[in-house]
């Protein structure tokens, strides 16, 4: 069953449903994380916010499901992939622009492994991304990204060794 | 370095450079304040545009108030203008009149120039012009109200499907007219004779003329363009008016002449260039005084798109003496009052 849209257990249902600051505390530095491997540094952080903000909007339901916390990691990997979804990220980003500050520069070494999990087909970059910023299981991934476990295990072998190429890596690890 | 190990230096590092958590959550709060202000603010606008939208609209299509009524007067003439409202043309109203008509139904008046029939409201009516009374004739057969009512109001004329059908509204008895093809009928003449018809459909459409005593059918005029107006028989029912118009098509504004063709199907003559009309939705009209001595059009007779108000001139049948009667914003229809007959003569 998709956990996704599951409701949460009535205990937590009965205590009042989740408080959103915690879990935007909570949630939001690896979002942006997940961000940056799927689209360009500039908009990490936007594209974050926003799947932050689509959250905060539905919070009275997404309080109730199983898992706010793949609910919203799906939000962000559709915003970050979807162009038209992303343009208008960047135009809401735009009108920010003034106010906003420029992304905290990384290493040489961290900037080039995102853009070459940038690069990965779309699938792979999702599945990679969300593996890499979350460390999360076969089963999560296949959840947040709508498709069976095997096929997540295809994605991240096939990223691993484009990854491992592009970084000149070993690849290590274990693919599952 | 192994593939994970650089996975999680990189994790480690994005994650230490994310921005300050507190400063996000307080622009996520600002954001979705704003963007529920801009939410309300389109709201309030869109409903305030259809409002506006219907209010224009609901002005639009509601007629206007008729004019403050004066006394009943012999001989007068009628028209609409763009919102139906019934008009007198240079005359006091008087009181007695309908407020509305529908420009495509009825609007004559009886010989005896007691009454005026017209549609309004999806009723053939008779008005009467003395007392005010009004009472309806039957419900109209379609939106339009395109049926013609004889002239003393006994009798009504339809045409669909190649047959002229006239019902006497008081026995309920019906003749047919085979009239061979699909026609909408558009004068009665005002000896109650005869009845002029129109073709629909077709590539050319055609003026008819139906002697209803002997049923003879005969066709008077081919459609050059498009005919414009509801033609107009003459009293005696021995002459047809129209207008006709030149150049659709190929014109934005087609040329509008005034035609004269006999019933009995010699040639026509035209009377009087007319001029020019957009006539997206209003067209001129035409009819006969009850003597049968002139003939009045109302046309717009300008090439200037924004008017929409349509002068009354007059005419001999001969195409001479063709003078303005009256500028204003007469349109769609005319009717010419024959002098009251009083109840005791």
């Amino acid at each position: 069953m998709d956990r996704i849209g599951a409701q949460a257990s009535p205990d937590v249902v009965e205590a009042g449903g989740r408080d959103f600051d915690a879990f935007y505390r909570a949630e939001l530095p690896r979002l942006v994380a997940l961000a940056r491997g799927l689209c360009a540094p500039s908009l990490a952080e936007d594209v974050a916010q926003e799947a932050m903000l689509v959250t905060y909007r539905k919070w009275r339901t997404v309080a109730q499901l199983e898992r706010p916390d793949l609910w919203v990691r799906r939000v962000c990997i559709n915003l970050a992939v979807s162009t038209f979804r992303r343009r208008m990220v960047e135009l809401r980003a735009l009108t920010r622009l003034s106010a906003r500050r420029d992304p905290t520069p990384l290493s040489q070494d961290t900037e080039e492994f995102w853009a070459a999990v940038r690069e990965l087909p779309r699938r792979q970059a999702q599945a990679a991304a969300l593996r890499f910023a979350y460390e999360l299981p076969i089963a999560d991934i296949a959840e947040v990204l709508g498709c069976s476990e095997g096929t997540v295990k295809q994605h991240l072998s096939r990223a691993r060794q484009a990854l491992g190429r592009t970084l000149q890596l070993a690849e290590g690890g274990d693919a599952t | 370095m192994n593939l994970d190990t650089r996975a999680r230096d990189a994790i480690e590092e994005t994650l230490q450079a994310s921005g300050d958590v507190e400063t996000g959550l307080a622009a996520l709060r600002r954001t979705r304040r704003r963007r529920t202000a801009t939410r309300l603010g389109v709201l309030v606008v869109a409903i305030g545009l259809a409002l506006s939208g219907a209010l224009l609209r609901d002005h639009r299509t509601r007629p206007e108030p008729a004019p403050p009524p004066g006394p009943m007067r012999s001989g007068i003439m009628l028209s609409l203008n763009v919102d139906q409202v019934v008009e007198t043309v240079g005359s006091v109203r008087p009181g007695t009149l309908p407020a509305h008509a529908l420009p495509t139904g009825p609007f004559q008046f009886t010989p005896d120039g007691h009454h005026l029939i017209y549609a309004w409201d999806r009723l053939v009516r008779s008005r009467d012009l003395i007392s005010g009374d009004d009472q309806p004739l039957m419900p109209c057969p379609d939106r339009g109200c395109l049926v013609v009512v004889d002239p003393t109001g006994t009798k009504i004329a339809t045409a669909h499907g190649g047959v002229l059908r006239v019902r006497d509204l008081e026995s309920h008895g019906e003749r047919h007219y085979d009239i061979g093809r699909d026609a909408s009928a558009v004068s009665w003449a005002l000896d109650g004779r005869s009845v002029a018809l129109r073709t629909v459909g077709g590539k050319h459409q055609w003026l008819l003329h139906l002697d209803l005593e002997s049923g003879k059918l005969t066709r008077l005029a081919q459609e050059a363009d498009g005919i414009y107006t509801l033609p107009a028989l003459s009293p005696d029912g021995t002459q047809l008016a129209y207008i006709e118009a030149l150049g659709r098509g190929r014109q934005r504004m087609p040329l509008l002449r005034l035609v004269i063709v006999p019933t009995d199907g010699g040639p026509s003559r035209i009377l009087h260039q007319v001029g020019q009309c957009y006539c997206m939705r209003y067209f001129p009209a035409v009819t006969w005084s009850p003597d049968g001595q002139r003939i009045a059009v109302t046309l717009s007779g300008t090439p200037r798109r924004s008017q929409v108000g349509g002068a009354v001139y007059t005419i001999r049948p001969d195409g001479s003496d063709w003078k303005l009667l009256l500028g204003g914003y007469f349109q769609d229809r005319l009717a010419w009052q024959p002098p009251l007959v009083s109840s005791q003569d």
